[in-house]
């Protein structure tokens, strides 16, 4: 309950500054997806510059915001989940330091905006329909959050084997 | 102030970023020629010569490529990186030993202006939106999280990570699987690898792939093959070491069989 409290007023109250932010992101990032390396690279980074912040209890905030042509929110999630899984299990950050968010639409490829102090210092962008890639390297293709996301066909739901 | 001024300073179109790491690189110039100047007394260090002397493989002796003795002479951008180190980092100076260490691993895997980062920390150089350090960090648990660059060396064209340059691997392996298809692993087993027996070597991102003899060592490609070179300001290659004639172990298998290049090529 109080995560979804936390990112109902996330929502609220980042909309409009990932709405202000976008120019400045759009320009100051190469808005092209990176790959397994340098995404995790670029965490390390946003960690190593949380930290401090971190200890007088500042959060990460990580917001997903789904690209053009997409349309499953469950990407968001994913996404999501590949950035808190990446900062609280490999990078040592505690987990009640991150928090997750949805924001609007973007313009161009789906992402993941990280912002620490209340600046955007960091995003990662995302293949079309293609969740993040944070583990370097040689992906688990068995891993669930490392599939493609494939459409479910009608009555295609997971049957019990009798 | 133009090109066509006498008193045009190039470096003021630069970002600072930029800046930064124009002046590492004309350090480690510096570094070179000085140590050229004075290398009467070693005749092949390892950084000038690409390590000649190192023969890895079965030949190769424990220990034989450390320099040990570090560097007195480093600048303060080696011992001092100018990124933020997490408060929580386990290693948080960049010592000259490890300087020493990663300029070895250079000479031992890179060509001509390589950069290795093998001790926690990435080079100076790199772009602004990736991380100085990358070596273990306590977590508020008081559990060590293994860095990056703990078990994975990285090796650089050049300290900001935007060049190429030929990919080496010591003589006496033996290729044992790839390139893979998806981030160009190449395996090689080592009956003897530095200080270590019975290991073997995967080197990750390797570009145009091909077995050709280089004395001492072998040419495998370039830095920067698939999986590390996208990103034309991390183009890089990476190596890990295993326990074993294990080619590459699946991901989840990795952890366990891990040896740090490091320990392998310097201690």
């Amino acid at each position: 309950m109080l995560k979804v409290l936390v990112n109902v007023v996330l929502l609220i109250t980042v909309a409009s500054t990932v709405e202000t932010q976008q120019a400045s992101t759009a320009s100051s990032t190469n808005e092209r997806p990176g790959n397994c390396n340098s995404n995790s690279a670029q965490l390390d980074r946003v960690r190593n510059e949380a930290s401090a912040g971190i200890e007088k209890g500042e959060v990460i905030i990580a917001i997903a915001r789904l690209g053009k042509g997409e349309t499953s929110r469950e990407l968001n999630g994913r996404r999501l989940y590949s950035v808190q899984a990446y900062l609280s299990k490999r990078a040592g950050l505690p987990e009640k330091a991150i928090v997750a968010g949805e924001g609007v639409r973007a313009e161009g490829y789906g992402r993941v905006e990280l912002y620490v102090g209340g600046k955007l210092l960091n995003v990662l962008f995302a293949k079309r329909n293609e969740i993040l890639c944070v583990e370097c390297c040689g992906i688990d293709e068995n891993y669930y959050l490392y599939r493609r996301e494939k459409k479910r066909r009608p009555g295609s739901g997971m049957k019990l084997r009798s | 102030m133009t090109p066509d001024n006498p008193d045009f300073d190039p470096s003021s179109i630069l970002t600072d970023n930029e800046r930064q790491g124009l002046a590492a690189w004309e350090q480690r110039v510096q570094n070179t020629l000085d140590e050229a100047s004075a290398g009467a007394s070693d005749p092949a260090p390892a950084h000038e010569s690409n390590a000649p002397e190192h023969s890895g493989g079965e030949s190769a002796e424990p220990g034989e490529h450390t320099d040990s003795g570090g560097d007195p002479e480093l600048p303060a951008h080696e011992t001092t990186p100018q990124k933020p180190i997490p408060s929580n980092a386990v290693t948080p100076n960049y010592t000259p030993e490890m300087a020493a260490c990663d300029r070895n691993i250079a000479a031992i895997f890179g060509g001509s202006g390589a950069v290795a980062a093998a001790n926690g920390f990435e080079p100076p150089g790199l772009s602004s939106k990736y991380p100085g350090y990358r070596g273990d960090v306590v977590g508020a648990n008081g559990q060590i999280y293994p860095g990056h660059l703990t078990y994975s060396a990285h090796i650089y064209g050049n300290t900001e990570g935007t060049g190429s340059g030929d990919l080496y691997v010591p003589a006496g392996g033996r290729r044992t699987s790839g390139p893979s298809p998806t981030d160009a692993v190449v395996t090689f087993y080592y009956s003897q690898l530095g200080s270590q027996s019975n290991v073997t070597l995967a080197v990750f991102h390797v570009g145009d792939y091909g077995i050709s003899s280089a004395g001492t060592r072998v040419r495998i490609g370039t830095i920067g093959g698939r999986g590390g070179g996208e990103d034309p300001s991390y183009v890089h290659s990476h190596i890990e070491i295993y326990k074993g004639n294990v080619r590459l172990p699946a991901l989840n298998a990795r952890a366990g069989l891990r040896i740090n290049p490091a320990s392998v090529f310097c201690k």
